[in-house]
């Protein structure tokens, strides 16, 4: 919850600050080969985010599974 | 005879034609050095269902014109279908092949050319990607180039479909290129901003869309993106989201329908039982269940055919349809969103690129279960037009009359003010028998409800 509402300020001030121009003709696919380079840096973030989340779930898992065998024994 | 598919001519490295039935693809040679380096790529995309089987360097016939120099031959699609027929789990579903396609071909040093749904077909029950030349080479970083066309033929109208209670597909009957992001985002309501996802590849995407030209004003060699960030990150972030989403609730007025109607057990199970008699022992090529509802009666029928077209004008229906297909695994149900009051039009260029279900299938048994009430008293179409249609599309027609009696058709007579005196069962037979031979007439008991036989007249 509390990153979906920090990724959305990010996006929410961004969207704020890009100014929206008036052109009649757009080639819609320079712009998206460009906006792959600003969301490259959300998609790294979103991946390390990914992995440390998978670490911290791997680490109480271990625990998990340690103290079950303990009580077994 | 050579006839080359009027829908492929937009990729250089090869194109669709038929010679004597067979169905054959024309590749270039620097397509087919690919195909061959790339083989370890094809076969496990094969063996795990993701792409249409083909055969590499089939034997090109000697009288194809000789500027083909080789073909591959894929196994045959049992029917094309069109993203404007799809409910919002087919399309889900597409534009979860389109990505899981592309990161297998990842791993092996590949990515692809364009993401159309139009590249996506249902075979043997399972969605495939079908389009083997829309593969290159890659070094694995950004930019994707398909990204907005992804967007426009996938996640644009998924995501409409999660909000909004709409046919995702109808779209592209106006639009063959999918739909543009900023009337995608129109439809969006506010609170659609603040899911990340959205947010990203829908409002701040588009920003970037609309300064395109600014960009190509102030760079003209802008398009040479530095590589920055890798794909697999941007694949994987959009197969989570598209994942994730599910079809927006809605009242739908026929996805309920047989919760709804008239019937009581008895007679249902009649009705069943005068359906299933119909189809007892044949084996026929097509049925076309008009009306289908949620499939109840296309799957009762199924067995007896190679494929059975469940067709329904409400989305929600055949959402329902095809998720229950897919459950119980039945590979021979299509379940297409069609309207015989306005059917999937020709479309594209020369209006020969897409092509009418009716140039796609012929029926040998038309089912059409409680259809001609909606037909004559809803959409106003004279008996004498329906019958014409029905002929038109199948040899067979097995059709309920539901009679001025019933209380459905009371329901609906009661929001006309013009009088209907001319649905009667008397004018039906009429009507049809300018364009049938009357085989049979059941009644069902205990309803104004009577099931028809009908052959078509030479």
């Amino acid at each position: 919850m509390r990153r979906s509402l920090v990724c959305a300020a990010l996006l929410g001030a961004l969207l704020a600050i890009t100014p929206e121009p008036a052109y009649a003709y757009i080639d819609p696919g320079l712009g998206s080969l460009l906006f792959q380079s600003v969301m490259a840096g959300f998609l790294a973030v979103g991946a390390a985010w990914v992995g440390f989340k998978m670490k911290i779930m791997s680490f109480f898992d271990r625990r998990k599974a340690k103290k079950g065998s303990e009580t077994k024994k | 005879m050579l006839h080359r598919d009027p829908a492929s001519f937009r990729d250089p490295d090869g194109f669709v034609f038929s010679l004597d039935g067979t169905l054959y693809r024309s590749v270039t040679p620097a397509a087919r050095v690919l195909l061959v380096d790339s083989k370890a790529f094809f076969s496990a995309a094969i063996e795990r269902g993701l792409l249409l089987p083909f055969e590499l360097d089939a034997d090109v016939p000697e009288c194809v014109a000789t500027d083909i120099r080789s073909v591959i031959k894929p196994e045959i699609i049992d029917l094309i279908t069109y993203p404007h027929e799809w409910c919002f789990e087919q399309f889900k579903h597409a534009a979860l092949n389109t990505l899981d396609v592309n990161i297998l071909a990842l791993e092996h040093g590949l990515t692809l050319k364009d993401a159309s749904a139009f590249n996506t077909q249902m075979h043997s029950g399972v969605t495939v990607f079908i389009d083997h030349t829309s593969f290159e080479p890659t070094d694995g970083k950004l930019p994707w180039r398909p990204y907005s066309q992804f967007c426009r033929h996938f996640l644009n109208p998924l995501v409409m479909g999660a909000y909004r209670d709409i046919h995702v597909g109808s779209f592209f009957r106006m639009n063959l290129d999918g739909v543009p992001q900023q009337t995608a985002n129109d439809f969006l309501p506010w609170r659609a901003r603040f899911v990340p996802s959205i947010a990203m590849h829908m409002f701040l995407h588009n920003r970037f869309i609309r300064r395109s030209s600014e960009f190509e004003a102030k760079n003209a060699r802008a398009k040479e993106v530095s590589p920055r960030g890798d794909q697999l990150d941007l694949l994987r972030q959009l197969r989570a989201f598209v994942q994730s989403l599910k079809p927006a609730k809605a009242v739908s007025t026929w996805a309920s329908y047989y919760s709804q109607t008239n019937y009581d057990d008895t007679t249902f199970a009649k009705k069943k039982e005068l359906v299933a008699a119909s189809f007892e022992g044949r084996r026929l090529g097509t049925i076309w269940d008009v009306g289908a509802n949620d499939g109840t009666f296309s799957r009762l029928v199924a067995g007896s055919a190679d494929r059975t077209l469940a067709l329904d004008l409400d989305h929600n229906a055949v959402n329902a349809c095809y998720v229950e297909n897919r459950e119980r695994g039945d590979r021979s149900i299509h379940a297409l969103v069609y309207d015989v009051c306005n059917p999937t039009p020709a479309l594209g260029f020369e209006n020969a690129e897409r092509s009418t279900l009716e140039q796609r299938s012929k029926a040998d048994v038309v089912l059409a279960l409680a259809v001609i009430h909606h037909l004559s008293i809803t959409n106003n179409i004279p008996l004498d037009q329906s019958a014409d249609y029905f002929a038109s599309r199948g040899k067979e027609l097995l059709i309920e009359f539901v009679g001025p009696g019933d209380s459905q058709v009371k329901r609906l007579l009661a929001q006309k003010n013009t009088s209907y005196d001319w649905y009667t069962e008397q004018n039906f037979q009429a009507a049809f028998s300018k364009r049938f031979n009357l085989e049979s007439r059941q009644e069902i008991p205990g309803t104004d409800r009577y099931f028809y036989r009908l052959v078509r007249l030479k």
